[in-house]
């Protein structure tokens, strides 16, 4: 009879096993520092291999349009003002999209604002505040015209100014890895890229994201999408306070100054992972009205949750259908 | 006659809860950070030594009265360490009685000291599941059991090498066979 | 060596193995729980801070740092949580009994959090 006692625990054992083993999770996840921030890559196991060729795009990413890296093409051009820089087709493409951006945005985004980024201190973290005149002195090079462009030979040039795609380059680095996920047929993945998300799935199961409460810690709201890119904007990422106002690293182009259009953290849900990127700063930048009307004129088909300076939530293009309570 | 063995039996409880009392005042509450509640428990040599001495409910009141003398003691009665301790080691001694009775010859101390072990590990964990209700708790819980049936195999090692050299002094057949 | 004595031995290493099945699948957590008599509360582990909650006996300082959470500051006397160190992986905890604080790591199935 303590034969078939000893016998039932051994068969226990094995099916506990069994269970834990069909519990346990086949995703793999990946971490790295790339563009100047933490990745997270989470992606089925079958396919982990898809990893080695993410770090090479993010590394070539970072070749072309870091500040701060001097190979980088976007180096040579802001130190080398009003000489033609040789870049590539990539580079001219996402250059092209950013002027245009700024152009439907009427001027709220900004490719070209390096100058007055570096000279508030949100680059080095000497923060201070510049004065009226030095303001003055860098609007010149703000002007979306000081960027020329030669199509034929490939090659651009800055005669004002610097520039900085930090209000894209994650989110085109995005676009590049969902095409290489298309392209390997994976199953599932999750990449976040300073904050940056791109969700990649076969349409079956739904991912739930949080989106950081601007001011406390932990979570304003959750979402729940099939796949796209989520990008948020916050006053929170780079900042500092002086004298009890805070002055955080959205410049609004028309003041040279922290963005103050009543808009505390804004998120944007596309498909595009370049152009929700672009659009979570150009919305921080209009505020609540203008951006609502911008954004359901221009891009219907992208969703945004944008948070005012009283914590209250708006939803723009149906993004309060992707609520989970 | 009968008087002065009732006088005796309550002497020697009482000094065998003054023992568990001592061991559990001594002892530190853990055992390397692991987890919280893993530790040797050698305040259960007490109860086991009452079961083998006097094989029957007398560990069980040791048992039962060596925490709340504790918690008199350290002035903690009625908070979430008291019902740990005492929920582990009444659950314990009665389940170490009941295995006692029922395995007869074919269950040592060592194993009894076991289930001892096990038992009191999983009381504590069952009153901490109820507090929190976290299901990722139960991650954690084969390897409480596991330490407790280590813990509690050397308890009972460790009792049955105190009962060896009780026995040498003494040739009484109070003493129960295990 | 009894008969009873050799299962419980075999019990005892079925629930060896078990734990270390469990181990080895264990997750890297999201979040942080800290329970206290006032309730649950929630916090993402991706950031830098400390989080003081009111507990029975006093404040406690519990920092999360690295992805990893611990008690920083209790005003128990034995200070057992804070020896307890780092927890990082789901299921793991620490608990400060005298003071009511209870800290855990969960996987809230959230993907990821935009910020």
């Amino acid at each position: 009879m303590w034969r078939r006692f000893k016998y039932s625990g051994i068969g226990l054992f094995i099916i506990i096993i069994i269970f834990f083993s069909s519990c346990s999770p086949k995703m793999i996840t990946k971490k790295g520092l790339y563009l100047g921030t933490f990745l997270t890559f989470t992606v089925d196991s079958s396919h982990s291999y898809v990893y080695n060729e993410v770090s090479e795009i993010l590394n070539k990413i970072d070749e072309k349009f870091s500040r701060f890296n001097k190979d980088s093409f976007v180096y040579k051009i802001n130190n080398k003002k009003g000489e033609w820089v040789k870049v590539d087709e990539e580079f001219i493409d996402v250059l092209k999209f950013s002027i245009h951006m700024n152009e439907i945005s009427d001027g709220a985004f900004n490719p070209i604002l390096g100058e007055v980024e570096k000279e508030w201190g949100f680059y080095d973290g000497n923060y201070k505040i510049p004065s009226g005149e030095e303001l003055k002195e860098l609007r010149k090079g703000t002007d979306i015209k000081n960027i020329l462009i030669d199509k034929e030979e490939k090659r651009v040039k800055v005669v004002a100014g610097e520039l900085d795609f930090g209000g894209l380059v994650k989110g085109y680095a995005l676009d590049l890895i969902k095409n290489l996920l298309e392209k390997e047929k994976v199953k599932r993945c999750v990449v976040n890229l300073g904050g940056n998300i791109l969700v990649f799935g076969d349409g079956k199961e739904e991912f739930k994201i949080g989106i950081r409460h601007p001011r406390e810690a932990g979570l304003i709201v959750k979402i729940k999408i099939l796949s796209g890119t989520v990008s948020t904007s916050g006053d929170y990422e780079n900042y500092f306070a002086r004298d009890g106002v805070r002055y955080h690293h959205i410049i609004d182009p028309t003041t040279l100054k922290s963005a103050r259009s009543g808009v505390i953290e804004v998120t944007v849900i596309s498909d595009d992972g370049m152009l929700g990127d672009a659009l979570s700063t150009t919305l921080f930048v209009l505020g609540i009205e203008k951006g609502e009307r911008f954004l359901i004129k221009n891009y219907p088909q992208v969703k945004a949750i944008i948070v005012d300076k009283n914590l209250n939530k708006h939803f723009i293009n149906g993004a309060m259908d992707l609520i989970v309570p | 006659m009968p008087s002065q063995n009732r006088v005796r039996k309550l002497t020697i409880l009482s000094l065998i809860l003054a023992s568990g009392i001592a061991l559990n005042l001594v002892e530190p509450p853990f055992l390397f950070f692991l987890a919280p509640g893993i530790k040797i428990g050698f305040s259960n040599i007490a109860t086991l030594f009452a079961l083998y001495y006097f094989g029957g409910i007398e560990a069980v009141l040791i048992g039962a009265l060596r925490p709340i003398i504790v918690s008199l003691i350290k002035g903690n009665v009625f908070t979430l360490e008291f019902i740990l301790s005492f929920s582990g080691s009444i659950s314990a001694s009665i389940l170490m009685l009941i295995f006692k009775k029922v395995g007869g010859k074919k269950i040592s101390i060592k194993g009894v000291s076991i289930i001892g072990g096990i038992t009191h590990n999983f009381a504590q964990f069952v009153m901490i599941y109820i507090m929190t209700l976290n299901k990722l708790l139960l991650l954690y819980l084969p390897l409480l059991l596991f330490f407790g049936g280590v813990s509690g195999f050397i308890i009972g090692l460790i009792t049955q090498f105190l009962i060896n050299r009780l026995k040498k002094f003494e040739n009484e057949e109070k003493l129960t066979s295990w | 060596m009894k008969l009873y004595d050799k299962i419980l031995l075999i019990v005892i290493i079925i629930l060896l193995l078990t734990s270390v099945v469990l181990f080895l699948n264990k997750r890297e957590g999201d979040f942080l729980f800290i329970k206290t008599d006032l309730g649950i509360k929630k916090y993402p582990l991706n950031q830098e801070v400390i989080i003081t909650v009111k507990g029975r006996i006093g404040d406690a300082e519990i920092e999360i740092k690295d992805g990893k959470a611990r008690f920083l500051h209790s005003p128990c006397k034995k200070k057992i949580c804070e020896k307890r160190g780092w927890i990082s992986k789901e299921g793991e905890y620490a608990i400060c009994i005298p003071n009511g604080v209870f800290i855990w790591i969960g996987g809230d199935d959230l993907d990821a959090i935009s910020e």
